[in-house]
């Protein structure tokens, strides 16, 4: 049974995916220990990386990189860096449905490349009894802060489930779930409209959603079940990755609730963090492999 | 009041705020840990667990059924080895929490709580 893990970096003309990507397989190469990692990405993304990283650290850090055509798409992001700047950028989310063919591997890990991972914690998915595993829960690193919209895909809808990290071993269980998944994403319209999704464009996390929902027999069944660690923890955009001291080892800067715009230190040691300000882990993706490589 | 005061007032609720939160990093930490995975399950290392799982060690039952995070029977083939692990994880996990909470305790400043070990 071949395992592995795989990861999607599309950039776009801010976000360099494409380093953000090195330096977690990196730092999932020191911790999980698994050097079975999948690129898929892009031409532009390639072509960038082959630019801004030498060529020995790309052919090291990754087992295969599938380059996929990518295709014009209109779907954009609110991409912010703190409180201070925010930037309508595209986001190239769409082939995530199409993992199960992709991927390589018996049993595949996806992670998405801002999920810094700092433990093996990870490892238990392996060899699971379930054919699928997706969490829909995540802690805010800061205590008191919390976004109902990571509850439930809308007030009155259905729970929300993280396409952050998920599992799935080749099963006729799980290709099924990637094939509702595309259809999903083909009426998608259709989908947001009768779930209630009030966003504008296509998010993962809530084609996951539906998705699992349908799984569970339109129900709050729990038949698809969570990874081994029940829950993620994340920092918001408008949060600071502001250095990396040592392995596993992650500063941040946390917008206080009370006060926007103001902020309060926190550290983490061995805790994999999603960090959704992409801006601050691209800063510091070089460090990041500096670090792990000394 | 002078404005040193308030200054002071202010600096050591920025302290607090930061070691509270620090405390439930290492919470949510040792949360985390404290799970452990056999023959496809998982399981939460809790007292309840050991405790459990010693009554049957002690009366030398060898292989028994749990029920896992996720409610699937798995069966656990040698108990003895299994409450071994699940003993040193929860020694592991909590030795840690306590050894960084108490490093924690003694720094006073909050820039100290978030420096590196």
């Amino acid at each position: 049974m071949s395992q592995g893990i795989v990861f999607f970096a599309h950039n776009n003309t801010e976000i360099d995916y494409g380093s953000v990507a090195i330096a977690n397989a990196t730092m999932i190469k020191h911790h999980m220990g698994i050097n079975a990692i999948t690129l898929i990405t892009d031409e532009g993304t390639m072509r960038h990386m082959n630019d801004t990283w030498d060529k020995d650290i790309i052919e090291n850090t990754f087992e295969n990189i599938k380059v996929i055509k990518r295709r014009r798409i209109d779907n954009n992001k609110r991409y912010r860096d703190t409180r201070h700047t925010v930037n309508l950028l595209p986001f190239y989310n769409i082939n995530r449905s199409t993992v199960y063919n992709e991927s390589p591997y018996d049993e595949t890990l996806v992670i998405d490349v801002d999920y810094l991972i700092c433990n093996d914690t990870l490892n238990a998915v392996w060899n699971h009894k379930e054919n699928l595993l997706i969490n829909n829960k995540s802690f805010d690193l800061l205590t008191g802060r919390h976004d109902n919209s990571f509850d439930r895909v809308d007030d009155f809808g259905i729970d929300f489930y993280w396409a952050t990290a998920f599992y799935f071993r080749k099963s006729p269980e799980a290709e099924m779930f990637f094939n509702l998944l595309e259809s999903i994403k083909a009426n998608y319209p259709y989908f947001k409209t009768l779930y209630g999704i009030t966003s504008y464009n296509f998010r993962n996390d809530h084609a996951f959603s539906i998705a699992v929902h349908m799984f569970n027999g339109f129900a709050k069944s729990g038949l698809v079940k969570h990874l081994p660690v029940d829950f993620l923890q994340h920092t918001l955009d408008y949060d600071e990755l502001y250095d990396i001291t040592s392995k596993g080892s992650l500063s941040f800067l946390l917008e206080k609730t009370s006060e926007p715009g103001k902020f309060i230190p926190a550290r983490t040691d061995g805790i994999n963090v999603h960090v959704m300000n992409k801006y601050s882990i691209v800063r510091q993706s070089k460090k990041i492999v500096e670090v792990y490589n000394a | 009041m002078t404005d040193d005061r308030l200054h002071k007032a202010l600096e050591f609720a920025n302290y607090r705020q930061t070691f509270f939160n620090q405390k439930q990093i290492l919470k949510n930490k040792s949360q985390a840990l404290l799970s452990y995975s056999t023959q496809g399950g998982t399981f939460k290392v809790t007292q309840e667990l050991i405790a459990f799982v010693g009554i049957f060690v002690q009366q030398e039952y060898e292989e028994m059924v749990l029920l896992d995070i996720n409610e699937n029977p798995i069966k656990i083939e040698n108990l003895k080895s299994f409450l071994n692990e699940i003993t040193s994880r929860y020694f592991e996990v909590t030795n840690d929490y306590h050894k960084q909470y108490s490093e924690m305790q003694n720094k006073r400043r909050t820039a100290k709580l978030v420096e590196p070990a």
